[in-house]
């Protein structure tokens, strides 16, 4: 649970609707790759994720899927992306109940993110949720947010 | 035939809840407990998710309003909740004797209706020395409170000019005040640090200046 700042490289909290409502950069990206992940990059890659992980349920073949034994029509329970693992990073996510994303882009040595993302969501539900000033679904510019968040990755 | 049995099971059982909780009898009909049986001197509490949830809502409700005077309407939603809270607060304290001196009113707003709103109390009350060159001739009072409940997740600008919340609970103090005798102006404010325009954030003074009558008729 105790990650290095080190191995984080960005952070995204995806709205319901698709669209980027936070995100964080950390200094160990190298230079070169953080001039090519501008603003419009980053929401096209929020908006690309929150499709894939819709697209699941439909990738998923129908043996590996869970049915849902309580309902009588055995629907299939929604699959959810939760790792995403490639040669240089891994990209975690962890959706809510109300289909808020939080997304994390780490080196592979990095532990289980699993936990930072649940400890966002509180601050989430906490500082966010309950500030009058913040409208639904628009991007996040709550100054004590922004410091809790910091504060979560620095040991 | 089924339904006048279970309606007349429901008025027995609710008469006899009624005998067991030690509230008022009401006589005969089938009428549903209202807000007025309940007991008074139960101390119940919410938990600060749901208390923040409102507030925020009260505050963005204020906020939208074309006329644009949030920090007023936040005082005057206090002010009209503070003789309830007085009443409330006065009946479980046993003691019956009626307060006269404005010492004894702050402590009673420190020990007593904190606790009441906030399941905590202030910090003690403290005196401001009164400013000659400005005319003050009678000291101020300064309640501070370290971590106020209702603005704890609202984030506070100076710069954008972010409304002070806890004018609200100014409302609510200076009409306690008013209510129990005591006609004063209460100014609430977040202290300044040395560092100029930083606000010590979230601790908040109201600062309490009286009338010249209340410490006219208390020096006879």
């Amino acid at each position: 649970m105790q990650i290095k700042e080190k191995q984080v490289y960005y952070l995204f909290i995806v709205s319901t609707n698709g669209g980027l409502i936070y995100d964080k950069k950390f200094s160990s990206i190298p230079l070169d790759k953080r001039e090519r992940m501008n603003s419009d990059a980053m929401m096209s890659i929020a908006s690309s994720l929150h499709t894939i992980h819709d697209l699941c349920s439909l990738i998923t073949p129908p043996s590996l899927q869970k049915l849902d034994k309580s309902s009588e029509t055995m629907i299939p329970k929604k699959v959810k992306l939760e790792t995403v693992i490639s040669d240089t990073f891994r990209l975690s996510c962890f959706e809510t109940l109300t289909g808020l994303k939080f997304i994390i882009i780490t080196s592979l040595q990095s532990p289980d993110c699993r936990p930072l993302l649940k400890q966002m969501y509180e601050l989430y539900a906490d500082y966010v949720s309950k500030d009058p000033y913040h409208p639904a679904d628009q991007p996040i510019k709550n100054a004590t947010f922004e410091r809790l968040v910091t504060a979560l990755f620095t040991d | 035939m089924l339904r006048s049995l279970v309606g007349s099971e429901m008025c027995i059982r609710d008469r006899y809840q009624r005998r067991v909780h030690g509230d008022l009898l009401i006589e005969g009909s089938m009428q549903r407990r209202t807000i007025y049986d309940r007991p008074v001197r139960l101390r119940p509490e919410i938990n600060l998710s749901g208390y923040s949830f409102l507030f925020a809502e009260i505050v963005e409700y204020f906020n939208a309003k074309r006329d644009k005077n949030l920090e007023k309407n936040l005082e005057l939603l206090g002010e009209s909740m503070g003789p309830r809270i007085m009443e409330l607060a006065y009946i479980r304290e046993k003691s019956s004797k009626r307060i006269t001196k404005h010492t004894e009113i702050l402590d009673f707003l420190v020990n007593v209706i904190w606790p009441l709103l906030f399941c905590k109390r202030a910090e003690p009350i403290q005196q401001l020395v009164p400013d000659a060159s400005k005319g003050h001739k009678y000291t101020s009072y300064v309640i501070y409170d370290n971590d106020p409940p209702p603005i704890k997740y609202i984030p506070f600008d100076p710069q954008d000019k972010n409304v002070i919340c806890m004018r609200f609970v100014g409302g609510i103090v200076k009409s306690i005040l008013e209510y129990a005798g005591f006609p004063c102006k209460v100014e609430v404010m977040h202290p300044e640090t040395e560092t100029p325009n930083v606000f010590d954030y979230p601790k908040t003074a109201f600062i309490i200046d009286f009338d010249e009558s209340v410490f006219k008729r208390e020096s006879k």
